[in-house]
This record gives structure tokens, C-alpha cells and sequence, in this order.
């Protein structure tokens, strides 16, 4: 089953921060395979929006960098090697990359319609402009925009926090990317818009067989349509794994905590379950295992040993979690 | 204080919020952002008010607290109209925590300042003569919501997330009201401290005896916290019910929808 | 808070020169009477116009009176007036903006209006017109200059009061029935400390030049106190033959507003939320 179109291997980002360094992704390794889902999940500080941006090698050198690491596209090209001119061929056409908040990431001075021709432009400059214009609206309704002439030549301010993420949608695709990041896409959006932009994104990626990087903090949003999950923890790896393994059966503490902490409704009146203290300082790490102070499980050798990685395979599917207790 | 008088009773407020042309203040056109809105909190109870963006959620929650003015209806706060109490009268009765940790706190101040002051303001209800406030008290208060003792001294922007939220809920306990407001004070924190948070909440409940208008867009923290769920949307009530039966039996389409959007049950 | 500032401030290579070399001019202004070599009134007739030399290191001025000496004592004018000046402009902005943003509605509406209407006349020619009617002395000098720059911080101020008035925590702070007074000076205050601070280096630049033109123009402190400006208002009329009445005390004017500037600069930076650290 091997058709990786991405591989991430031992990258780790330093940022600066108060003139001092932190690390804020440490050694993570995955795997992103074509026509796949998969979804990194995690709190604040625990580093996956950095990969997310790393994987376009787009860390901005006065905060940060790239200490080391390997993201192999394709099984040819080294992304963190590759010059300008590739880089350039590469975002935005080949892996996208949709954020948060969908009113930012719009210019409000250009119209929806001008913004995607741009994007069409410069990765198909032979295209002419009625061509570019067909394909832009037939885009739109791809992306279940109704009305899809008049968004054309609508403003963002115009148009609601949903139909502007489909708009970032729509620039995601419109270059048949292999990859699509989309980092924390719903987070912005009302619960009932959210369950559609999801929706969206799950019957684009069968579509048009994409590949998703999803990232959220969102468990169960990770649950919902993705085939693989990862999570993160201040900036390391903690478990990775199918969906329906880390689902039903989460083998690290912290997963663990994180399905146990939600309220429901059969827990009302009563006091939830919750992981005592909070994500540590990145300047002031616990000496081990990050997550060792907040942990119900804890022995002693995790808090003075980095937790090695186990492998272990499920329904053909490779599953790895990185704590002691399953030595 | 008689019991049976609810803390907070609205009575057909209406709302506008007007677009004026900038140089003559003229009114160009106006959005109806809360249409007719009547509801009761009563003593010791928790009432849960979900609605999307634009709802008009906290558009209540500020006019309860008269940020704003309702443009018609009326606020009963404990048996009076809202507009015969002074402001800190009604700070005694009424008091709010608000959505982002990191904005609820003057980053100029120390937490001894801010909660100093929100002592010191309860204690003059008594008398009008110069107040003191004892580190004592303000390490109380403290402790009361799980913080340590000796962070009189420092400033807001070093706590996390989780860390402040429980000064500005300290704050508010402080002014010892009947009501607090809590407008969506979970939604800007980590999963794993949103737990921590609500057991606080429910701690705080049960010791002080408060009632609570818990604001959120989250369907099931409202109704898993609530006594009673209120769904607004589009500036109107559309549907009433206790917290379980709003889930499991939702009447309204919006609703409906709402319910479905859960992720899990 | 105030720790991040000191610090901030003393990794940064511009605030600490900057603020060096004021130091040494603020000593220089109260020590005036130790440091100078000579008395600066004192008159010499047979010592007129003599070029710079080890007696009198910059020369002596149309009375014989030591340059050196006349510039150093000058510099309590150019300082005083610059503190003075701008103190009375700050307060009077402050206390305008912050009424002005915090209140809104009509107060806000007349005050702005008065701002623009100040605005429309260039400052210098609003300073030379009022001084026109007054006695030129250096009070009235400190006054006036005070009294013209307000407007431009009143704006300044109002616009982040304006910001931070929406803030959450404000906003718990009128539900807490806090005065409006008390949240407009120990709530919002010192939350615009950054751009009072800046302004206020920045201000006393402008100041000291205002007072200098005023002084070259004869408007200002009046002969015999020294100032750099009047000063200047010999050299002109000597400017072929004594070249060095009017590059001294010109090099002190541009040193001294570099200074303040670059201190304003410098603080700037120190104050911007933006810069990691």
C-alpha cells in the first residue's frame, strides 16, 4: 500500500521567542498518503499549525526555522530543498493551504471573482479570460455556492463567514492540487455552517481525490471524516493511528483524557472528568515525557526519559504511539 | 431577599441597531437585532441561551447589565426596574465574564489592583467612609477559585489561558452578585481546561448558591450545565425547554438542525 | 509590565545612546555654572568676533562674549522651554483626549471640531501671531508653544482611547460601577502610555525648535540670556566673517532635537506590542 505522497521525517522547528529558542515542533515523522484524510489534532502551542506552514517551508526566518528534517513530495523532491522557482511552482498549485479565518485571507479590495482569476493566472498563463471566468463559476457551484455569477463579482464584506471559507475553498482546488492543508478551517464559523464546510471538504477530497491535511484542536471533528489521526502534544507526536482505533480504542494518556473530558449529557449534574493542570510553558519544559506531569498513568521512568515510538499494525493499517506503557 | 421574585425578568425588549450617515449622525437604515424578547432567571438557577453569530445572544447579556439600552420593554432586576438602581447597585447584583481571557484583564493592572478594587467596591456598599482591603481577603478569594496565594503581585499576561479566566471569574465573585453572566467563557480555552473550568462553575454554584446566564454557541455544554436551554435565533426566542429535553426531543426546525450538528451525544 | 519595558529598553541601542547623550545635556543645563569657562554676559569689546582658539574653544560673539559659555548656558533655555511646553500640551491633550474618545456623542463632537479648526493653521505662524501680541520673554514662550501643540495629541489620544473603550475589560469595569473618571485615568491611562511617552520626546524636539526659531526671529528669550536661538540672530549678520556663531549653535540645535527624536524612536520600538521579547 505504498502510495505516500508526502513523507515528514524528523522535522523539527525552533522559533525565537524572547530572545530565547524554543522548539516548537520536536522530531515528528508521518505520512500522508494520496486520496487520504488525515487529520492533525491538538491544543494551543502543540505545534501543528507550524507543521502545517513547514510543509511549505513557509516559516518566516526573523521568527523562526527549520533546524532539521526531511518532507519528501511526490517520493522525489525535498520540499526544504527545493529553490525559489520550485517552491513558487509547488504553493499554491500542487499543495494549497486554507487558514482559519476566511475574512483575512480575502483581499477586501478585490472582488471574488478577480482574487481567483488571479490564482488561475499565474499557474495557467495561457488560459484566456472567458475561459478562466467559466471555470471560476463552475468552481463555485462545486463548492455549493449558490448563485455563483453574482459571488463572482461580489466583495468579501458582502458575503457570510461560510460562504467566504467555500471562496478559500474554491482558490484550494481550483489548481487541482494533490494536497490540501486546511488549518483550522471551521474554527471561525458557526456550529451548523462548520458541519457543512466539513462536509464540503470530505466529498471534495472523493472527488477529486485529494489528499486533506486537517488540523484542529477538535477531536471529534478529526472523528468525523477523516481516515487517519494524529495528535500532538507541545510540539511532539503522541499517537497516531486510524480512525476507528484512536476512536474506540485511544492508546495514549492523553487521547485518553481528551474523550473523557467532553460533557455530556449523561454526565449533567455531575462534575467532569479533567486533565489537571494545563499545557507547560515552552521555555520551562518537564524533563521526560511533556505530558508526564498531567498524566494518570505516570511511572517513574517518564519523568526522565523521552518515551520511545511503538509501531503496531491493525487492519493493514501501521498505528504508533509514543509512551512507556507499551514497551 | 424574597426568593421568589426572579433575579432578572426582560419583558418585551426590542432592539435596533441603527447605520448612521457619519457627518449629520442622520439614520440611514436599521437592523432589527433583538425582536421582542421576554424571559425570566430565577433565584438558584442556571439558564443556557445558544444561538449562532448575530443571534443576538450578547446583545442581551449587555443590555442586562445595561451596557445597552433596549430601544422598548423593560429589565426587572430583583423585583425593581433596572433604571433606579445606580451602577453599583446593580454591579452588587449583576455580574459578567466574558468570552476572552486575554481581554478581560487590564494588562496595566496587577491582580491585586483588580481584584482589590472589586473588594473594596463591595465593602462600600455598608458605608461610604474610606474602605481597606486586606491581602487576606483578596488570598481568599483566590484560593476560592483554585489559584495560588502569592500572585499578588504579577500581571495578567503572565497566567494562561485557563489561569485567567479564573481571576476575571474571581473578580466577579467578588462583587458577591446573584447572577452571573458568563458569555461564552469556554469557547477561547483548551479542551482539557474547559473541564476545569465548568467544574468551577458548578463548585461555585452549589457553595454560593448563583444563578447563572450561561451564553454559548455549543448546544450540549449549554444543556449539559442548564436547568432550562433558551435557543434564539435571529434576535427571537424560538424555542424553551429544560436542559435533556431540549436534545433529546427539540421541537423547532433550527433546532433540529442544531441537534444534528452535535458531534457527538 | 514595567520589567519588560526596562529590559526591552536596555537591549536597545538607540534608546540607551539617545538617552546618554540627553543625560549629559540635562547635566550640562544644571551645571551650566561649573562647566562654562566664562561668565556669558560677560563683555569684552576688545575680544569681539575672535575666531575659535584655545582661549574661547568657539570663538566669541559681536560683544565679546564667550560662545562656549553662551551655548551652554543656553541649553536650561532650550530644555526648560522643551519640559515646559510639552508638559502643558500633554496635559491639556491628555485630559481633552480622553474625554473626547471615552464620552463620544457631542463632547467628542465639539472638541474634534476645535482640533480641526487648530489644525488648519500652520503652528509655527499660530505661535508667531499670538507671540505678536504678547511680550517675548521666555514664559510666554513655554505658554504658547504649550498651548498650539495640543491638538495633534488630543487626536492621538482620543484615537486609542477610542480602541481600547470597546476592550472586555473596560467594559467589566463600568458593569463594576466605576466611576467614569476613575476608568478613564486608572483604567485607560495607563494602557496609553506607549504613545504619551513617544510623543513626549518627540514633542519636546519640536518645542525646542519652535523656541529657537522664535528666538532667532527676535519673538522669544530676549538678549542677554542666552539661547541658542538669538544666538543664531547675531550670526546671521555676521555670517561672512564669523562663521562660527552659526554653525555652533546650530550643531546644538540639530544634536539636541536628533537626540529627543531618536529617543522617540527608540521608545517607540520599546512600546510597540508587536516586537517579540
Amino acid at each position: 500500500m505504498d502510495n505516500k505522497i508526502l513523507e515528514i521525517k524528523n522535522l523539527t522547528v525552533e522559533y525565537y521567542r524572547n530572545r530565547k529558542v524554543i522548539t516548537a515542533v520536536n522530531n515528528i515523522s508521518f505520512n500522508v498518503n494520496e486520496n487520504e484524510t488525515l487529520s492533525i489534532v491538538g491544543e494551543s502551542g502543540c505545534g501543528k499549525s507550524t507543521v502545517a506552514l513547514s510543509i511549505l517551508n513557509l516559516i518566516n526566518s526573523n521568527e523562526g526555522r527549520i533546524t532539521t528534517g526531511e518532507i519528501i513530495y511526490n517520493k522525489k523532491y525535498d520540499i526544504l530543498k527545493m529553490n525559489k522557482n520550485q517552491l513558487q511552482q509547488l504553493r499554491g498549485n500542487e499543495i494549497t493551504i486554507i487558514f482559519q479565518d476566511p475574512f483575512s485571507s480575502l483581499n477586501p479590495v478585490l472582488t471574488v471573482g478577480t482574487q481567483l482569476i488571479e490564482i488561475l493566472q499565474s499557474h495557467y498563463p495561457e488560459l484566456n479570460f472567458s475561459d478562466m471566468k467559466e471555470k471560476v463559476i463552475n468552481l463555485l457551484s462545486h463548492v455549493q455556492i449558490n448563485d455563483p455569477e453574482r459571488i463572482f463579482n461580489s466583495y468579501p464584506h458582502q458575503l457570510s463567514g461560510g460562504q467566504r471559507q467555500r471562496i478559500c475553498i474554491a482558490a484550494g482546488i481550483i489548481t487541482n492540487p494533490r494536497i490540501l492543508i486546511a488549518d483550522e478551517p471551521t474554527t471561525a464559523l458557526d456550529v451548523t455552517t462548520a458541519k457543512d464546510i466539513i462536509e464540503l471538504l470530505s466529498s471534495l477530497q472523493n472527488k477529486l481525490k485529494l489528499s486533506i491535511i486537517f488540523i484542529t484542536h477538535n477531536l471529534y471533528i478529526a472523528f468525523k471524516h477523516s481516515h487517519r489521526i494524529i495528535v500532538m502534544y507541545a510540539g511532539e507526536f503522541v499517537e497516531e493511528g486510524a480512525t476507528d482505533d484512536i476512536s474506540k480504542e485511544p492508546k495514549h494518556p492523553y487521547t485518553q483524557m481528551l474523550l473523557k473530558v467532553l460533557p455530556t449529557l449523561d454526565k449533567k449534574g455531575k462534575k467532569l472528568n479533567f486533565i489537571p493542570g494545563q499545557v507547560p510553558d515552552m521555555l520551562s519544559l518537564p524533563k521526560g515525557c511533556r505530558f508526564h506531569p498531567r498524566c494518570d498513568k505516570v511511572m517513574d521512568i517518564c519523568t526522565k526519559n523521552i518515551p520511545t515510538t511503538y509501531e503496531y499494525i491493525r487492519n493493514g493499517i501501521k498505528n504508533k504511539v509514543k509512551c512507556f506503557l507499551y514497551e | 431577599m424574597n426568593s421568589m421574585v426572579p433575579i432578572v425578568c426582560l419583558n418585551n425588549i426590542t432592539k435596533y441597531f441603527s447605520i448612521e450617515s457619519k457627518l449629520l449622525r442622520r439614520q440611514i437604515s436599521k437592523i432589527k437585532v433583538l425582536d421582542n424578547i421576554s424571559f425570566n432567571i430565577n433565584s438558584g438557577e442556571t439558564v443556557g441561551l445558544v444561538g449562532e453569530s448575530g443571534s443576538g445572544k450578547t446583545t442581551i447579556a449587555k443590555i442586562i447589565v445595561r451596557l445597552i439600552k433596549p430601544d422598548s420593554g423593560s429589565v426587572i432586576i430583583d423585583g425593581k426596574p433596572e433604571n433606579e438602581y445606580n451602577r453599583k447597585e446593580l454591579a452588587l447584583k449583576i455580574q459578567m465574564i466574558f468570552q476572552d481571557p486575554f481581554a478581560s484583564l487590564n494588562p496595566r493592572l496587577s491582580i491585586k489592583s483588580i481584584l482589590g478594587e472589586a473588594i473594596r467596591i463591595q465593602k462600600s456598599k455598608e458605608n461610604n467612609k474610606h474602605i481597606s482591603v486586606t491581602d487576606e481577603e483578596i488570598e481568599n478569594l483566590l484560593v476560592t477559585v483554585g489559584l495560588p496565594k502569592n500572585i499578588l503581585n504579577n500581571y495578567p499576561h503572565q497566567f494562561s489561558g485557563g489561569q485567567r479566566q479564573r481571576i476575571a471569574i474571581a473578580r466577579a465573585l467578588a462583587f458577591k452578585p446573584k447572577l452571573i453572566i458568563a458569555d461564552e467563557p469556554l469557547s477561547s480555552l483548551d479542551v482539557s481546561i474547559q473541564a476545569q473550568i465548568l467544574n468551577l462553575f458548578l463548585d461555585l454554584k452549589n457553595e454560593f448558591g448563583l444563578s447563572y446566564l450561561f451564553i454559548s454557541h455549543d448546544l450540549l455544554l449549554v444543556s449539559y450545565f442548564s436547568d432550562r436551554v433558551i435557543v434564539l435565533k435571529d434576535g427571537k426566542i424560538i424555542e424553551q425547554n429544560d436542559g435533556i429535553n431540549i436534545i433529546k426531543y427539540p421541537q423547532n426546525i433550527y433546532t433540529k438542525k442544531l441537534v444534528d450538528s452535535l458531534e457527538s451525544i | 509590565m514595567i520589567k519588560i519595558y526596562i529590559n526591552r529598553f536596555f537591549h536597545n541601542r538607540l534608546a540607551i545612546f539617545s538617552s546618554i547623550c540627553i543625560l549629559i545635556l540635562i547635566f550640562i543645563a544644571i551645571f551650566s555654572n561649573i562647566i562654562s569657562p566664562y561668565e556669558p554676559n560677560r563683555q569684552n569689546l576688545v575680544q569681539r568676533l575672535l575666531p575659535p582658539t584655545k582661549q574661547f574653544i568657539m570663538g566669541t560673539d559681536d560683544l565679546g562674549r564667550d560662545v562656549f559659555s553662551r551655548i551652554i548656558y543656553g541649553s536650561r533655555v532650550s530644555l526648560t522651554v522643551g519640559a515646559v511646553a510639552v508638559g502643558i500640551s500633554m496635559f491639556i491633550g491628555i485630559i481633552l483626549g480622553l474625554v473626547s474618545g471615552y464620552y463620544g456623542g457631542i463632547i467628542d463632537s465639539i472638541i474634534m471640531r476645535l482640533v480641526d479648526i487648530m489644525l488648519c493653521f500652520p503652528t509655527f505662524f499660530l505661535i508667531l501671531m499670538v507671540i505678536a501680541f504678547l511680550e517675548p520673554n521666555i514664559y510666554n514662550v513655554m505658554i504658547v508653544i504649550g498651548l498650539t501643540s495640543w491638538p495633534g495629541i488630543t487626536r492621538l489620544i482620543r484615537g486609542e482611547v477610542l480602541s481600547i473603550r470597546e476592550r472586555d475589560y473596560i467594559q467589566l469595569a463600568k458593569i463594576s460601577g466605576i466611576s467614569d473618571l476613575r476608568i478613564m485615568f486608572v483604567h485607560i491611562l495607563p494602557n496609553v502610555i506607549g504613545p504619551i511617552v513617544v510623543n513626549t520626546t518627540l514633542g519636546i524636539g519640536s518645542a525646542i525648535l519652535a523656541e529657537s526659531a522664535l528666538s532667532f526671529l527676535g519673538l522669544g528669550v530676549q538678549p542677554p540670556t542666552p539661547s541658542w536661538g538669538n544666538i543664531l540672530t547675531t550670526g546671521k549678520d555676521y555670517i561672512h566673517i564669523a562663521w562660527w556663531l552659526s554653525v555652533f549653535p546650530g550643531i546644538m540645535i540639530f544634536f539636541t532635537v536628533l537626540c529627543f527624536n531618536l529617543l522617540g524612536e527608540g521608545l517607540r520600538d520599546i512600546f510597540d506590542p508587536r516586537t517579540s521579547g
